[in-house]
């Protein structure tokens, strides 16, 4: 908005047309869309947060239920398309594991209680859910979106966390390395 | 006339010549105090269009829906960016340019105010009114940076929630969230947001009057504030913003499998029109393919009969109605996908019909469908912007800027010239005709 021009020095030109198009340009490159997994393991080897709800039969469940068990906690919720695909291995992990001493429990988040019970008894899930319909439990595991697992070992401390939908064996190989393997 | 070439120049210095005239005509119009008003004024209304119209960054469902509503002009302004305003190239081009602008600006006055300063020249009116000026211009420049540390560190997310529904400031709770590349997800807040209640009234022509969000905010299982967000009334707690962006329907559905087993039950999110909205089931429960069940509904809150046929009536529920096309087959369910789209290229249609509230609808093969109670569904824009005091900042600085430069300068060159002419006045003839 200058009122006159004066000759300005071609290097001077140059610095101020590059830092405008510079902050511009990364201006519109500083927000990203959430469409990948959270690769950010904040609170692998942390304390799990401790938590006590009820599950999808009002039931009290709390995390110190399962106290000295390795235990898978998958977030899962009824609209989830991938949730649906992973569900039949985690309920055979949850079958096979258990004599194993290592507990499945679901943490049904964003849902409507009714609909997780469909899903539930659609399923024939072995073990039980938190219904977490405000997903309080996805913020205190730092938990992006359904479906994630957390895989917290005997001692209570997080081993290992991930987003996305699992096949059996995938399970399988995080389960013995990192909650009853040698790296235990 | 006949002009003669002169045989020094060369085409290729002439060219150059032509060139580096055009260049320079371009940069003295771009740095004109006029052509930068012009850029800012195209900044300004491409805001204004991103303010009225839904993104898709944040609304992607409702985006797509304004489209399909308005068959003429969307497609238009989808073509033009303005459901992407912020990353189309008009506005990213047109601040480009205002900020060259700008800054040359910045500079040119900087400079000459500086060597003003150095030389010891008197700090007259026309200096402070130059300086008044400057900080003007610099105040863009703060504005510029309140809003990249606002991107760039903070978050901006998108969530529709049915009345009776909490959610939980964090990462998972939104349907779309955008956070800067310097958020860490750690700073989400985790408190709790419950929406009470949802109440929206209408003027006598249809359009609504005011929609409010009763919310109660939980802190450690502690009620910690309670608020009725309204447009621009908006519930701040923690520096996290929740506004009053949407609403519409969530009636709740139930359907169940010929041997009374529950399939469905869950309020449906419906989108566009509230005379006429659309929403989508799906019943993956139903079956596993091609068993499967899905539904293309409208809800009309106020369905009439006129001559016979079923039209739309106000926006007020007196008489809701579900209308339903049934179809069977593949959801394909197990794949990630769109809640609120459905995919009947592997489905076949099976009924069509309607259910008013309260009522059950069989369907051909056996199962019903009941539409047993209607709810609302708010939809909150939350935000969290740390640059907001910077904002501000420049806000203070561009009208501080413009109070000097207008108001302050323009007394005090009055005042000068008072003193000059009492001195003139003062002094002997010889010295005044000198």
């Amino acid at each position: 908005m200058a009122t006159g021009l004066r000759p300005v020095r071609a290097g001077a030109r140059r610095t101020v047309v590059t830092l405008a198009l510079g902050l511009l340009v990364s201006g519109c490159s500083l927000q990203q869309q959430l469409t990948g997994t959270n690769q950010s393991l904040a609170t692998v080897g942390r304390p799990a947060p401790a938590w006590i709800g009820t599950d999808l039969d009002g039931k009290p469940i709390r995390l110190t239920d399962f106290r000295g068990h390795p235990v898978l906690l998958n977030f899962w919720a009824s609209w989830c398309g991938p949730c649906r695909a992973e569900q039949p291995a985690l309920d055979q992990i949850a079958r096979d594991y258990a004599p194993m001493g290592v507990r499945v429990v679901g943490v049904d988040i964003r849902d409507n209680l009714d609909q997780a019970k469909i899903y539930r008894d659609e399923f024939k899930m072995p073990y039980p859910s938190i219904f977490d319909q405000a997903a309080h439990l996805a913020y205190a595991y730092q938990v992006d979106s359904p479906p994630s697992s957390v895989f917290i070992r005997s001692d209570g401390i997080i081993a290992f966390k991930i987003t996305g939908a699992l096949g059996a064996d995938p399970y399988r190989g995080i389960i013995n390395d990192k909650l009853i393997g040698p790296s235990k | 006339m006949s002009q003669v070439a002169d045989p020094a120049v060369s085409p290729a210095a002439s060219a150059r010549t032509m060139i580096t005239t055009f260049a320079l005509q371009q940069w003295r119009a771009l740095c004109r105090m006029r052509t930068a008003v012009i850029l800012l004024t195209i900044v300004g209304e491409l805001s204004f269009i991103a303010a009225l119209l839904p993104q898709k960054a944040l609304q992607p469902v409702r985006a797509t829906g304004w489209v399909q509503n308005h068959q003429v002009l969307g497609p238009v302004f989808d073509n033009l960016g303005f459901f992407s305003v912020y990353e189309s190239w008009w506005i990213i081009g047109a601040a480009t340019l205002m900020y060259v602008s700008l800054s040359h600006c910045v500079w040119v006055r900087g400079r000459a105010l500086y060597r003003r300063w150095r030389r010891r020249l008197p700090r007259n009116a026309q200096f402070i009114g130059e300086a008044g000026s400057l900080v003007f211009h610099l105040s863009f420049f703060v504005l510029l940076a309140g809003i990249l540390y606002g991107k760039a560190f903070g978050f901006a997310a998108f969530v529709d929630v049915v009345e009776g529904q909490s959610l939980v400031e964090a990462r998972a709770s939104y349907d779309q969230i955008e956070e800067g590349v310097f958020f860490n997800p750690s700073q989400h807040r985790g408190f709790e947001v419950k929406v009470k209640d949802f109440r929206v009234t209408y003027f006598p022509d249809g359009r609504p009057s005011d929609f409010i969000s009763h919310v109660e905010v939980l802190d450690g299982n502690r009620k910690v504030d309670e608020k009725r967000i309204r447009v621009n009334d908006y519930l701040n707690y923690q520096d996290i913003k929740f506004y009053q962006a949407s609403y519409g329907w969530a009636p709740e559905v139930r359907v169940s499998a010929p041997d009374g087993r529950k399939v469905y039950d869950q309020p449906v999110i419906f989108f566009g029109d509230p005379k006429l909205s659309n929403g989508v089931l799906k019943v993956p429960s139903a079956g596993p393919p091609p068993d499967q069940l899905g539904g293309l509904m409208f809800m009309v809150p106020d369905i009439r009969d006129v001559n016979g046929a079923s039209s739309p009536g106000s926006a007020n529920p007196n008489n809701p109605a579900l209308l339903l096309r049934l179809f069977k087959g593949d959801l394909r369910a197990d794949r990630a996908q769109n809640v609120y789209q459905l995919d009947t290229s592997r489905m076949a249609q099976v009924y069509k019909g309607g259910v008013s509230l309260g009522e059950t609808a069989v369907l051909p093969n056996g199962y019903t469908f009941s539409f047993p109670r209607l709810l609302r569904y708010t939809g909150l824009q939350v935000t969290y912007d740390p640059g907001l005091p910077i904002i501000w900042a420049s806000f203070v600085l561009m009208l501080g800027g413009l109070i000097v430069r207008l108001y302050i300068a323009s007394l005090l060159g009055v005042r000068e010239e008072r003193i000059r002419d009492r001195r003139r006045a003062s002094l002997p003839d010889q010295e005044k005709a000198a």
